[in-house]
């Protein structure tokens, strides 16, 4: 091995691969875009129904020439940012954040951060807007957003009027069962008695997503009481809800696909469209069934915000334009198998998406809350703290 | 009798020591070929994940990004720990014993302060962009270190009359340096290479707090597909790759040695 150390011929070839790597990978950053379209063209190409983007708006973004984007690495649908790249010749650089709180502990620490676009949730949106970290959204600029997008959703309780966000997807925080274990036509069935008043029928095999504020949350929307409540009592209340199911909680873990797929956990509480999907794995024998309980449950969207250090805030109001056309948010609901809110889509959906989806019935979203501040600041989040130490201990 | 007991107790329990080591290694690779995407049951052999694993350009390339910063780091934090380690052993001055064990502190700081602390400098006391100069500058700072350790001990078993000699003979300084020094210090050089290029390639922490734009690495890449991506076993291809590649490196080393050996 000393030998083989000191020959020269060992660190000729080590140093020949990390040149190859260095040329590899500087190529690698060579690859141009394809011939982009000019403003003209296209205005000319959008489909029926779809407008374009300002002059303005187009040409700055543009001039930009790359569009930092900071969301979910494997989530989205590839073809959707190939497909903007082609068509504006925008190089769009991506980044992923391993959770939300870390991506939001990184603007805090360094408020230049310099992202375009940030795949973010309401929490993130309200510390990013109280810190003054946002861009307001120009609505001159997203005119397919302002068609499309829901008049509820416009006016959500985390971001009245959508002057700081733009949303893409709605997961329901509710519960999954696997119809393999558990019957599906239980009479408790979907109501939350049957999650949290803990049955036999699932003792030692129910997950819970290893996040306070949902799982307090969901636990006094079982209560009849809003997710958001600050009343100590409520919180006793659900409390000694969570206490009593302990027996019947395999783990509090926030990524138990492994072992929902491998039938070690029959009913799992989290967002069910990640559950779903795993029925695109699952094939036609699809085992898991979402329930949607009848009190509402805990919506999760996800928010499109921009950052104040981005450098190319008009690629991001042109991606959102581009992503509301109809067809590209059919692909991206198409590949995420996700809630939304965009009213031109529904025709577009594939039918074994929506039957992995089983959409919960019209009317649900007014049932369900979003985490509000009262639940994550102050005397809210002091209580909630204080009973997650006692059930994870 | 009472020594083939113990010789075979040792047996033993060395095979379960390696088992120990192996066994998740083992898994991890026959998995790779499983054709269930969840890899929780044996569905089939397959070797699609590879061919996935090289079609998808954002693992390619984060890969690409992860050896370069640990190629980088490796060379530089190697160089400054070896000439600090040599600086520490040769040369006796105030404050030597607490700087020797100063050394230290960048391997016992928890790594989530370090690395906020390392973005807040790098803003805003000596504004290094971040991305590949401040990851790398990260990267060194903390595995240098090791390679001062491991220079530190290599020292203390080495004969110093040779330098003497040398110089005795001579030589000037840069030439006993290149002639004596540093391949008397190879081993020590090397066995700091390779613990820091892995050290570096799987750092997590401190590179998500300095990454910029455009800098997402390997192991970055791979906790945030671990969120919602329906191809977990993916990463038991990719893990697989990183336990060969190694190995494969040090046959060829061999090979190109024994090449030699039989030209010559």
């Amino acid at each position: 091995m000393l030998k083989l150390v000191e020959n020269r011929k060992t660190w000729v070839f080590i140093g020949g691969l990390i040149f190859a790597l260095a040329v590899s990978f500087m190529g690698s950053g060579l690859v141009g875009s394809a011939q982009a379209k000019t403003y003209k063209q296209y205005v000319a190409s959008l489909p029926d129904g779809c407008q374009p983007v300002p002059r303005e708006c187009f040409e700055q973004a543009v001039a930009g020439k790359t569009f930092a984007m900071y969301d979910w690495a494997a989530w989205w649908p590839e073809e959707l940012y190939k497909g903007f790249e082609k068509e504006f010749g925008i190089k769009i650089v991506r980044d992923n954040y391993p959770n939300l709180d870390e991506a939001l502990a990184k603007f805090r620490l360094n408020p230049k951060t310099p992202y375009d676009f940030w795949l973010t949730n309401p929490k993130s949106v309200w510390y990013m807007k109280n810190w003054k970290l946002l861009e307001t959204v120009n609505h001159d600029w997203i005119p397919n957003v302002n068609r499309y997008l829901a008049g509820d959703v416009k006016e959500a309780s985390w971001d009245k009027g959508y002057n700081y966000t733009v949303l893409t997807t709605l997961g329901y925080d509710a519960y999954v069962i696997n119809k393999n274990f558990i019957n599906k036509d239980d009479s408790r069935i979907p109501s939350w008695k049957f999650l949290f008043e803990g049955w036999d029928v699932y003792k030692d095999r129910l997950v819970m997503r290893n996040e306070m504020n949902r799982v307090i949350g969901n636990t006094l929307k079982y209560l009849g009481y809003s997710l958001n409540s600050t009343n100590p009592k409520e919180l006793k209340e659900a409390e000694d809800v969570l206490v009593r199911l302990k027996p019947h909680i395999m783990a509090f873990n926030s990524w138990p696909k492994r072992a929902v797929m491998a039938g070690e956990v029959w009913i799992v509480e989290g967002v069910v469209h990640d559950y779903l999907s795993l029925g695109k794995l699952a094939g036609p024998e699809n085992p898991f069934v979402p329930c949607y309980p009848p009190k509402g449950c805990l919506l999760s969207p996800m928010l499109v915000v921009m950052p104040k250090g981005g450098n190319n805030p008009a690629a991001c109001h042109l991606f959102l334009n581009y992503l509301y056309r109809p067809d590209n948010f059919a692909t991206l609901i198409n590949g995420v198998a996700y809630g939304h809110g965009h009213t031109g889509v529904n025709g577009l959906i594939k039918e074994k998406v929506v039957k992995w989806m089983t959409p919960p019935e019209a009317g649900y979203r007014e049932k369900c809350e979003v985490l509000l501040p009262p639940a994550f600041t102050g005397q809210g989040e002091k209580l909630r703290a204080a009973i997650w130490e006692k059930l994870k201990k | 009798m009472k020594i083939l007991n113990a010789r075979r107790i040792n047996t033993i329990v060395s095979m379960i020591g390696y088992l120990f080591v192996w066994a998740p290694i083992v898994v991890l690779a026959i998995f790779s070929f499983n054709a269930s995407a969840y890899g929780v049951k044996w569905e089939s052999l397959t070797i699609k994940w590879y061919v996935d694993l090289f079609h998808t350009p954002e693992i390619m390339q984060a890969v690409l990004r992860s050896l370069l910063i640990a190629s980088i780091t490796t060379i530089f934090a190697t160089a400054i720990g070896t000439l600090a380690g040599y600086g520490l052993y040769k040369y006796k001055f105030a404050g030597r014993r607490f700087l020797r064990m100063s050394v230290l502190l960048p391997i016992t700081v928890p790594y989530v302060i370090m690395a906020g602390a390392l973005l807040v400098y790098f803003t805003r006391i000596v504004h290094i962009p971040l991305g590949y100069p401040a990851i790398i500058i990260a990267h060194i700072s903390f595995s240098a270190p090791l390679a001062v350790f491991v220079t530190l001990g290599r020292m203390q078993r080495i004969n110093w009359s040779l330098e003497e000699a040398s110089v005795d003979l001579g030589a000037n300084t840069l030439t006993t340096w290149r002639k004596v020094t540093i391949p008397l210090l190879l081993p020590a050089i090397f066995a700091s290479a390779v613990l820091i290029f892995p050290w570096s390639f799987n750092d997590f922490t401190v590179t998500y707090f300095v990454a910029g734009v455009g800098t997402t690495t390997l192991p970055l890449y791979l906790f945030s597909m671990l969120e919602y991506s329906l191809k977990p076993v993916l990463i038991n291809a990719i893990s697989l790759i990183f336990i060969i590649m190694p190995i494969l490196l040090i046959m060829l080393i061999y090979l190109s040695k024994a090449r030699t050996k039989h030209g010559s």
